[in-house]
């Protein structure tokens, strides 16, 4: 669990260095625009070199953490159990309890009264464009 | 060898590229020819493309070990987070009077032997029977470090144990290679790992996935097949075959219909081949046609829980199962049909996702078409439905 928590804290600063480099490297790239309006060439060369730079690694290191979050929620994703009844077709869907499993008997059904059943267990989907 | 050759070729045209930089600094650097700042740069330029050609590949090399090492942290984290996993499962569910630890790192360090290949006449007798030893061995070990635990559970925590077996078997494996490259500075045996990282975090991920499922119970997108099976089954009379094995008996429009699935709802995928050889010889050979259904793995681009129909045994695992079936089809001329449920390696054993769930309902009216159009009234049908049966009762 210590693990966990020093983990997600390495993220968060590695995310929070990536977004400050990105901004001063954006800060420099307007100070050489601004250096080459009143016409200083050398400076203005200089500045949108390492800037770029800047801008390409911090944009790079984003992109990775991006990637890297994006397994996280399909990993810790909801499984859901699906209780049917053979009677009215009455669907009751909650989240997975230990002990469930399909066809297993799920109690009565709130309108008919009839016996209920596990018809299905699943991953829920996670909210977000497929791959 | 493809690969490296083609390595060569792009080093090769960067180092001609490269040649060109001199050309390119003199041509068009704008700090101005007098400039400090320029000859420092041109300085810099010149010995980085001597160092390049001199200590280039050293320089890969490093890079390569960095991302190896960084991978590597990864796995002995995953490992260890798999590790403690099956630790509170079986402390939970087992609940052994002795720390369980010394054993389960035994067991994480179990290994097969495969038979000698140079006779290859019995060669999956020989295999079946070490399978069927190392099986029996492994469910014993289990038993031992958790007492408490029911038939279900115990197949479902030696599945946990698998699962974490091969993270751990993973990460040595990585581990070697990255030992041995950085020890060798060996260019192609660090080359050769860090190819791979990829794929290998990738099934990592899904054992870790698996892990999960496994500990709880949940279905695996494996477990199309026997859910597919125990659709048929439910509300029959079950009874059970060789080698746990589970089958019924029930009508379609005329034709007597077996369906079989491993007995669930504890981690197991039974030995379909064992069970089929025994219905197959109660029936006398009289068997009209066996299909199968299972998962497989898909393509990339290929949409999760497509259908696709063919023919032959669908049956992963050694070889052993898929030989026993193509022994007795041929042998009494049965013919075998295949129904497969598309997802991939991370879905097949991580927890059912929708899709594939849903897809159980278009597999049943696909094999109820199949046996309508490939059978006459009153011949039999052997339905086998493939995969592990966790969290999937009959």
């Amino acid at each position: 669990m210590q693990a966990r928590v020093a983990s997600r804290a390495y993220l968060y600063l590695l995310i929070a260095f990536s977004i400050v480099v990105l901004g001063y490297s954006i800060w420099m790239l307007y100070g050489g625009l601004l250096s080459m309006k009143e016409g200083n060439m050398e400076n203005f060369y200089f500045t949108a070199l390492v800037s770029v730079i800047g801008i390409m690694l911090a944009l790079s290191s984003l992109t990775q953490i991006r990637r890297r979050v994006s397994i996280l929620p399909r990993i810790g994703a909801k499984v859901l159990t699906v209780a049917l009844c053979g009677k009215c077709d009455f669907k009751l869907i909650r989240n997975f309890s230990l002990g469930d499993y399909v066809f297993k008997e799920a109690g009565k059904c709130q309108q008919c009264s009839e016996s209920m059943y596990i018809s299905q267990i699943y991953q829920e989907e996670p909210k977000k464009k497929q791959d | 060898m493809k690969v490296y050759n083609s390595q060569l070729i792009v080093l090769e045209k960067i180092r001609e590229a490269s040649q060109l930089i001199p050309l390119f600094l003199s041509a068009s650097l704008p700090f101005g020819q007098s400039s400090d700042l320029n000859t420092v740069i041109s300085l810099l330029m010149y010995l980085s493309f001597i160092v390049l050609m001199l200590f280039g590949q050293k320089v890969q090399v490093r890079f390569m070990l960095l991302e190896v090492d960084g991978v590597l942290k990864r796995l002995e984290y995953m490992k260890n987070e798999a590790k403690l996993l099956t630790l509170k499962t079986l402390k939970e569910i087992g609940k052994p009077k002795e720390d369980p630890t010394p054993e389960l790192n035994m067991m994480l360090e179990q290994f097969l032997i495969s038979p000698e290949g140079m006779d290859p006449a019995g060669l999956v007798w020989k295999l079946d029977h070490i399978l069927n030893v190392r099986d029996m061995k492994f469910k014993d070990d289990v038993k031992k470090i958790a007492p408490e635990a029911d038939e279900s559970q115990i197949n479902n925590l030696e599945n946990l144990i698998e699962a974490s077996q091969a993270v751990n078997t993973i990460y040595r494996i990585v581990r070697h290679f990255y030992l041995l490259g950085k020890r060798t500075s060996s260019f192609y045996i660090i080359f050769q790992i860090q190819m791979i990282l990829p794929l290998i975090m990738q099934e990592v991920d899904a054992l870790m996935a698996a892990g999960k499922a496994f500990s709880q119970g949940q279905p695996i997108g494996d477990g199309i097949g026997a859910l597919v099976a125990a659709k048929f089954m439910r509300g029959l009379e079950k009874r059970k075959l060789d080698r746990d094995i589970v089958a019924a008996e029930t009508m379609i429009e005329g034709r007597r219909v077996i369906p079989l699935k491993a007995e669930g709802p504890g981690g197991n995928v039974g030995k379909p081949g064992d069970a089929m050889r025994q219905i197959i010889e109660e029936n006398k050979g009289k068997i009209a046609m066996v299909v199968m259904v299972d998962a497989a793995l898909k393509l990339e681009g290929d949409k999760t829980g497509d259908l696709s129909e063919g023919v032959g045994a669908a049956i992963g695992g050694p070889g052993t199962e898929r030989f026993k079936i193509e022994e007795e089809a041929v042998k009494h001329k049965i013919p075998v049909y295949a129904i497969i449920v598309k997802e991939s390696i991370l879905e097949a054993i991580a927890p059912m996702k929708k899709e594939i769930s849903d897809a159980a309902e278009l597999v049943t009216t696909r094999i109820r078409k199949l046996i309508l159009d490939r059978t006459k009234e009153g011949e039999t049908v052997v339905l086998a439905g493939i995969g592990n049966t966790v969290g999937i009762g009959q």
